[in-house]
């Protein structure tokens, strides 16, 4: 009982980060149906920028942990939020009306670049960087369950973004601009909608929740590479088309879904934790052939 | 009926141009409505009937000629779309184009979204003013399903694609109407509508005029043209070739024959005498 407990914990945590990537896309593909490649690269990079910013505190003696995670997170959350609004602005505006192919090569294209430009630029940054997690061995006992305060804290941060992410999009002009844009964008700019505005606040918004996650990643696993983007942007995009491409409720979703189903994999099959990506792109393509529209997605009728 | 501008102009075109490739969609058109007044365009598919909409939305570039809003002859050509709204026309749809997944008080805040402050980060904190605001909101998105009765207001809270065919169409007029336009312009309101929706919609029309709005019309339904509107423009080719009242137009030659006689080259060969007669027992 009490390593199903665990592991459902387990599934939160790592639940939480997919689902914030998740949302990242589903929004950019809402608004310009885009899908994003570039959106893992982000997440790795505000993992980086976060590790920055760690180094520069200790380099200055702030040395108090909570202090130092929360500039984590606005400088990685900041930084993100600029490069998402700088990358809409110079690689995806200048393409508005172009087929959706062309926007997808050219998010492949952006996240190389970004990619590359970590590993060369960063010190060391080809290599495996040790993180700044003070926390991770700080563990505590419920009943047989051992938790960390870091997962704690991931799960509480993770669900405090999905909510305010929720309240966003349900109780707010933008967000109900975005709904509407997502769903027939000349419609919408007819009725009076800035599109290029909601375009802009969703690049910042959903850059922004993925830096969050690349943060949290840097935090549980206490380790970033270059290269752990592409990874993480299957996973949220595989998350994303779970719930439905567009579907913000449905990222929300397909993210804990998909990291329940993870960890059912690592729990049930023999060596599970060597296959569980193999799981993963199978539900993937599964879903993509016969589920286009996701689990929980209406079919999406107007495209472009 | 001849064209005297007594009263102020709300639209007006002048040597309006729209080609799609060798297409000459739209073709010199000089065109205007009045304040107050109900306009329909009528025409056979692809006249640029609905092009001629997308143009003055600014929906597609114009090829070359001007659109003129208001007395002040405002010069809208070059705007961004979400502008023109704000300037004060709205549109319904020839196809339905409602936000199916919102409910239907939402696509009528949609329409009311220009009107609001759009501070995201204060929708988290949620401020006293915001709430107010978003109250208000509401309230007139409310008044304005109240437009038709208990038909929408009973419906407010469910998503839209829920709405029976008639109510979805009535909703594009409500979403219409919240946006508080000057100028609104109707697609084909009454496509694929039993005759007794219709004289509903026609009504619906006349009380929409009523309370002040412009309209400019493109339909199909000779019934509703007759009975609402002041003024009747007929198209073909992108252009304007008919003008005045409906029995004016109804009876104007080259109207009978952008509907009716075009079909055959051979008959253009025909002597004359032998097209008109076939004209006169066509109508």
């Amino acid at each position: 009982m009490d390593i199903w407990i665990q592991q459902l914990i387990n599934a939160l945590t790592i639940g939480g980060m997919y689902t914030l990537v998740a949302v990242g896309f589903t929004i950019f593909f809402g608004v310009l149906r885009l899908i994003n490649f570039a959106h893992g690269e982000v997440f790795m990079f505000a993992a980086f920028v976060a590790l920055a910013v760690s180094s520069i505190c200790v380099a200055v003696g702030i040395t108090n942990g909570p202090v130092v995670i929360i500039l984590m997170f606005l400088f990685a959350m900041g930084t993100c939020a600029a490069l998402g609004g700088l990358l809409e602005r110079i690689a995806f505006k200048p393409l508005r009306g172009m087929p959706p192919l062309l926007l997808l090569v050219t998010s492949l294209a952006v996240g190389i670049v970004i990619r590359e430009a970590v590993k060369e630029f960063y010190p060391e940054g080809a290599n495996p960087q040790a993180f700044f997690s003070p926390y991770a061995y700080n563990t505590f006992q419920i009943g047989g369950v051992t938790l960390s305060y870091t997962q704690i804290g991931l799960v509480a941060v993770s669900v405090i973004l999905v909510f305010c992410v929720y309240l966003l999009v349900t109780r707010t002009w933008m967000g109900r601009a975005m709904r509407a844009t997502s769903e027939d964008r000349d419609a919408a700019l007819m009725m009076g909608v800035d599109v290029d505005a909601v375009i802009r606040n969703a690049f910042f918004i959903g850059s922004a929740l993925g830096a969050a996650a690349g943060v949290m990643n840097g935090l549980f696993y206490q380790s970033v590479r270059f290269d752990m983007g592409w990874v993480m942007g299957i996973k949220g995009f595989t998350a994303a088309v779970i719930g439905g491409l567009g579907n913000v409720y449905g990222a929300i979703f397909g993210g804990y879904a998909l990291a329940l189903f993870e960890v059912l994999v690592v729990a049930l099959v023999p060596n599970g934790s060597q296959y569980k990506d193999v799981f993963v792109f199978m539900i993937l393509i599964a879903i993509l052939v016969f589920r286009p529209s996701g689990l929980l997605g209406t079919p999406q009728e107007k495209v472009g | 009926m001849t064209e005297t501008p007594t009263t102020a102009q709300m639209l007006s075109t002048e040597g309006l141009c729209k080609s799609f490739g060798g297409l000459r969609a739209v073709h010199n058109l000089n065109f205007h409505v009045d304040d107050g007044e109900i306009v329909a365009i009528i025409g056979p598919n692809g006249s640029g009937k609905t092009t001629f909409f997308n143009l003055i939305m600014q929906l597609y570039d114009v090829t070359s000629g001007s659109i003129y809003l208001g007395p002040e002859r405002r010069e809208i050509v070059g705007l961004p779309t979400h502008r023109i709204n704000a300037l004060g026309i709205s549109r319904t749809f020839q196809t339905l184009r409602l936000f199916t997944n919102l409910t239907v008080l939402e696509n009528v805040l949609v329409g009311m979204n220009r009107h609001l402050s759009t501070n995201y980060w204060s929708a988290l904190v949620r401020p006293e003013s915001l709430r107010l605001e978003e109250k208000e909101a509401e309230e007139r998105a409310l008044d304005t399903l109240s437009f038709f009765g208990e038909r929408l207001l009973s419906m407010c809270n469910e998503p839209a694609h829920s709405l029976s065919y008639a109510n979805r169409r009535r909703l594009e007029i409500a979403r219409v109407l919240a946006s508080d336009p000057k100028l609104i312009l109707l697609d084909e309101p009454v496509a694929g509508m039993n005759p007794t929706e219709t004289r509903e919609v026609m009504s619906d029309i006349e009380r929409i005029n009523e309370s002040g709005y412009t309209v400019l019309l493109i339909e199909h339904d000779m019934t509703l043209v007759r009975g609402v509107a002041g003024r009747v423009v007929a198209f073909d080719h992108g252009q304007k070739i008919a003008e005045g009242s409906f029995d004016h137009v109804c009876s104007d030659p080259e109207v009978i024959e952008a509907y009716l006689g075009r079909q055959s080259n051979h008959a253009k060969k025909r002597p004359r005498t032998a097209r008109k007669r076939s004209r006169r027992r066509s109508s």
